[in-house]
């Protein structure tokens, strides 16, 4: 059996794309990831990823195309303007980041069932491929898909590695950073834009409804590790990998099994293993 | 040339969150050189006063100038220490890692510190006799302990003017005495100092002037001259705060 596996890993045309694609994914969100978890911004990835799935239906609505590249655009620009609505309403009311997030979490994700009901009575040739975006399906990971997934990762791994300095210590000490000059706001608004990128390369594999545990999981679990920043960026990454790939791999092998909880339990099988043995760990 | 000698002249100064103003109508001049304790009530505004100065937050009216200048053109003149509990000090970095971030302003975009950033951080946390625990993880650390690494990150950027939050809230005596030492080393090198503080007890052992405050100024001077029960009455109530030694 492992040998077929290992075989087919080579040879099937298709299997490596749905594992290049989810390294990919895992490597980028896990990264992210750690960023987010610092900033104490978790559920913010739950709210952007939620929140894609009204730009996804509004994309396919207006163009009526299969193509991912534009759908995950739609999506990349409703998370953008989900993250913008939460941003806005702490700033300039007194509902509290929580509330905040709750609310565009649920408002926009309603907003995306809503028309995707829509799109499936009209009954649509299309229509099952906007299915995936809900749980996430490897298996149907094109090659286009995956040039995609690289150019937008290397993107965000790029821009990420630039600004490593910056983007460290405003994760650490925001006051600090401006009282030194660099302008806060906008390297706030770049790395809340990189994690809404690595969430959108996701989409297609993971699903709008489980993304989020991609970009924390992976961090969570290497905090229990290390004590050095870029050692955890590094170790999340690889956790990140390991579970898209592995999780791909399962779900790609048995049949109906969606890709997105697939990935959900392996990673939360290395969370599990990290709090109990990893040196940092937080259980005594 | 006057304005030279001044390290900070504040006019009328208001800052308000919302409708309610929190400095009111504050205005000092702070000769440089001076090691400076901003002191007063809880809730008298002094962490935005300092937030004021820093511009990390704008000002409702009034005019900031620091040795002259507007904030934003002397940056590089100041160090900022925030308060020790305005970061989580699980975040995954050594005390050498924090030190560092002193030199950001310094690098400049893109650019990442390099051995000879690393010699001078080593250097700023001897200073502050914190060069063994290097290779610490920050969490690991006391109170005190992690008041003298912001205090070694803020001496990495060399500035002119230093501006410290509660540096002595929950330190202990070791460290206290640690930070005094080198905050009187920087005024004999004519650096200029201002530390929000809560003990009245040490002032006039640590300080040499003083901005007494509530909401608006009461008195800014030497300490002796603002030290006085009638200037002390009107920043703390009718209140037995403080007692002069005999």
């Amino acid at each position: 059996m492992e040998i077929a596996l290992f075989t087919n890993l080579i040879n099937d045309y298709t299997l490596r794309t749905v594992v290049l694609g989810s390294a990919v994914l895992g490597i980028t969100a896990g990264a992210l990831g750690v960023f987010a978890l610092l900033r104490g911004q978790s559920l913010l990835g739950d709210a952007i990823s939620h929140a894609s799935l009204p730009g996804i239906a509004c994309a396919f609505l207006l163009t009526s195309t299969k193509n991912p590249a534009i759908l995950l655009c739609g999506g990349a620009i409703a998370g953008i303007i989900g993250s913008a609505c939460i941003l806005g309403i702490i700033r300039n009311t007194r509902i509290k980041n929580d509330a905040a997030l709750g609310i565009i979490l649920s408002v926009f994700f309603g907003i995306g069932l809503v028309l995707l009901t829509h799109i499936q009575k009209n009954g649509s040739s299309n229509q099952s491929i906007l299915n995936k975006f809900l749980f996430g399906n490897a298996s149907t990971l094109m090659h286009e898909d995956l040039i995609l997934m690289l150019i937008v990762g290397g993107v965000v791994l790029g821009l990420l590695t630039l600004f490593w300095k910056e983007c460290s210590l405003l994760a650490f000490d925001p006051s600090y950073l401006r009282s030194l000059g660099y302008p806060v706001v906008l390297l706030d608004a770049l790395l809340t834009l990189l994690t809404v990128l690595s969430i959108v390369i996701g989409l297609q594999t993971v699903g709008v409804v489980l993304m989020s545990s991609l970009l924390v999981a992976p961090a969570a679990a290497a905090r229990q590790w290390t004590k050095r920043l870029s050692h955890m960026v590094i170790l999340a990454a690889c956790f990140g990998a390991c579970a898209g790939v592995t999780g791909s791999l399962i779900s790609s092998c048995v049949t109906h099994l969606p890709t997105g909880p697939t990935i959900v339990v392996v990673v939360s099988v290395i969370v599990l293993i990290s709090l109990v043995f990893g040196p940092r760990r937080s259980f005594a | 040339m006057m304005n030279k000698a001044m390290a900070l002249e504040i006019q009328h100064l208001t800052v308000a969150y919302r409708d309610t103003p929190v400095v009111w109508d504050l205005s000092v001049a702070i000769p440089a050189g001076k090691l400076l304790a901003v002191v007063g009530p809880n809730g008298a505004g002094k962490t935005t006063l300092l937030k004021a100065i820093l511009g990390l937050i704008k000002p409702t009216a009034g005019t900031i100038s620091i040795f002259g200048k507007p904030v934003h053109q002397v940056r590089t003149a100041i160090a900022y220490v925030p308060q020790r509990m305005s970061v989580d000090w699980d975040f995954p970095a050594t005390v050498l890692d924090v030190v560092l971030m002193g030199c950001y302003a310094r690098l400049g975009w893109f650019r990442r510190a390099g051995a000879l950033e690393k010699g001078e951080a080593l250097a700023s946390l001897a200073q502050v006799e914190m060069e063994l625990f290097a290779n610490w993880h920050i969490s690991e650390l006391s109170g005190g302990q992690q008041q003298r690494v912001f205090l070694a990150r803020a001496l990495m950027q060399r500035a002119e003017l230093y501006i410290m939050d509660e540096p002595f809230a929950g330190v202990d005596i070791v460290s206290e005495k640690a930070i005094v030492q080198v905050l009187k080393g920087l005024r004999a090198e004519g650096k200029t100092v201002i530390v929000v503080h809560h003990d009245l007890q040490t002032l006039t052992e640590y300080f040499d002037w003083v901005i007494l405050m509530n909401v608006g100024t009461i008195a800014c001077g030497p300490v002796e001259q603002v030290l006085k029960p009638e200037f002390m009455c009107r920043a703390y109530g009718n209140r037995t705060i403080y007692q002069p030694h005999q």
